[in-house]
């Protein structure tokens, strides 16, 4: 569904990513894990337009967008939920998303405000609050459910559980969980290794700015070495 | 005279009218700064454009009422022409060229003003509507300038409700937040910047047709209030209403009261603020990013 193909990009003359190729199948949850500085945000970050990509493709549904502008590229159907979040600080919860449900992509209207505070209850009581007046946890819900108002086609996640506390963190991978079951297809970036390899259904490991190894999460958490070649578990 | 009760009054009228016009001046300097990280030195030169083409305006027609409307739209126009040919382009080139081109419109504009209105400082009439003063408490005061504060206070209340009721507001605050974020979200960054930077235009101009009236009409007005302005931006914090019109009452105040108060440093003291600020508060009085 979502395609790169022979990716090469990076920061002005510090190429990061060469030769990145990977597809996110309808459906299915594909896991992008690497070192520290391997460049998977770097990748997520070009693939949503937001870093200019020097060669390769990206597609959606067969449909190039390679080299458009975010905006373009949020609204034929993908949204993003940053390491950062991205809260709109000076914007209350219901305002950052109200937002996002102003994008209307072609396809099904599945999500709406009422199912997103039922998803996620804890926004609900939060409202009226600002985007700077968030937990750590909460914040993470309100960017997945502002990315869920905009009734994506891919989800694209990069480490949605940095710097929460497991208990959150197992809250989180539950409501992924349910989301993989309801069919949605998601491209998850994570250095969290156990979160990553039960929420995925595939696995790509990056490398010397390369696609390492790709294959099954059960197959590589077996594999110790190549687990400490390229991960460092 | 300067003991009594009607002379503070007049002397805080006055300096509320002079904090509307800066009101005016550098919301839209603030918010273009805030949203597009972009300087615009030329902001004043557009308020000086404003208020020459309200001059001609109210020349043709004979009614300050024709300036009024016509000096907003006339430098709206002017805006998205120096946004489509040269600011789109300069998006990117970072401040220093930024600062080098906007500064360099800023004698373009001169020469222009120069070559079509001349050196001489020209005069509009106040509108009949508010020809002369308006009696209240005993005390006179020019019914224009009363309408400049009422004008300045409505524009506020019509800038604060688009802000933070309706969508294209909440737009404009994620922009300023975050704006690869906000594009993340299907926004459209670059039509937001560019509706934005017209009203900006659209209110300096404003601000030309009401300071023409009271100020009179002359090639470099619009570098005189260029650092008042610069002042109130950096005072309030980029890129918040609020914080223009604090920044806008606080200089404003300060330099009215302090030329009668004080006179001999009444200069000094905008500048003594602005570093207290700058020291105190780096990031102004009230920041739009928090």
């Amino acid at each position: 569904m979502l395609e790169v193909r022979d990716l090469h990009t990076g920061y002005g003359e510090t190429r990061v990513i060469h030769g990145l190729d990977f597809n996110v199948e309808q459906g299915r949850v594909l896991g992008i894990l690497g070192r520290n500085g391997a460049g998977k945000t770097t990748t997520l970050k070009s693939v949503m337009g937001l870093i200019g990509i020097t060669k390769g493709s990206v597609k959606l549904d067969g449909q190039e967008i390679t080299g458009q502008a975010p905006y373009h590229i949020a609204r034929s159907g993908i949204a993003f939920v940053p390491e950062t979040r991205d809260i709109f600080a000076s914007l209350t919860v219901l305002e950052n998303l109200e937002l996002a449900a102003r994008v209307t992509p072609v396809g099904a209207r599945d999500w709406t405000l009422e199912r997103v505070l039922d998803f996620f209850p804890r926004l609900g009581e939060r409202l009226q609050n600002g985007g700077n007046q968030l937990s750590g946890g909460e914040q993470q819900m309100l960017a997945i459910g502002r990315a869920l108002l905009m009734n994506p086609r891919v989800l694209v996640l990069d480490e949605p559980t940095e710097g929460l506390a497991p208990i959150i963190i197992k809250q989180i991978h539950d409501k992924l969980m349910d989301l993989k079951r309801d069919g949605l297809t998601m491209l998850l970036v994570e250095q969290n290794f156990g979160f990553a390899t039960s929420l995925a259904d595939d696995i790509c490991i990056i490398g010397r700015g390369t696609a390492a190894w790709k294959g099954d999460p059960a197959e590589l958490r077996k594999d110790h070495d190549l687990q400490s070649q390229w991960l460092g578990v | 005279m300067t003991d009594t009760m009607a002379f503070w009054i007049v002397q805080g009228l006055h300096g509320l009218q002079f904090s509307m016009l800066l009101f005016l001046l550098s919301v839209g300097l603030t918010v273009i700064f805030g949203l597009l990280h972009f300087v615009n030195l030329a902001h004043g030169a557009l308020y000086a454009l404003g208020a020459f083409v309200s001059f001609s305006a109210v020349k043709l027609t004979g009614s300050y009422w024709a300036g009024f409307l016509l000096a907003p739209v006339a430098v709206a126009i002017a805006g998205m022409l120096l946004y489509l040919g040269l600011i789109k382009r300069m998006r990117n080139a970072g401040p220093m060229n930024q600062v080098l081109i906007t500064f360099g419109l800023i004698f373009v504009f001169l020469d222009i003003f120069r070559i079509f209105w001349g050196d001489i400082a020209l005069g509009v009439e106040e509108p009949a509507l508010f020809s002369g003063p308006i009696e209240f408490w005993g005390i006179k005061y020019s019914a224009y300038r009363l309408f400049v504060i009422g004008l300045g206070i409505f524009v506020l209340g019509v800038l604060h409700l688009i802000l933070s009721r309706t969508q294209i507001g909440a737009m404009i605050r994620a922009g300023v937040d975050n704006e690869h974020m906000a594009a993340c979200l299907g926004i459209n960054v670059e039509k937001v910047f560019f509706i934005v930077f017209c009203v900006g235009c659209a209110l300096a101009g404003l601000a030309g047709a009401v300071a023409a009236p009271i100020l009179s009409v002359y090639p470099g007005m619009g570098t005189e209030i260029l650092i008042p302005a610069l002042i109130v931006v950096v005072i309030g914090g980029l890129g918040s209403l609020k914080g223009a019109m604090a920044g806008s009452l606080l200089v404003g105040f300060i330099q009215t009261f302090g030329a009668v108060i004080a006179p001999q440093i009444a200069s000094v003291l905008v500048y003594v603020l602005l570093a207290g600020v700058l020291i105190f508060r780096p990031a102004g009085l009230f920041p739009a990013r928090s």
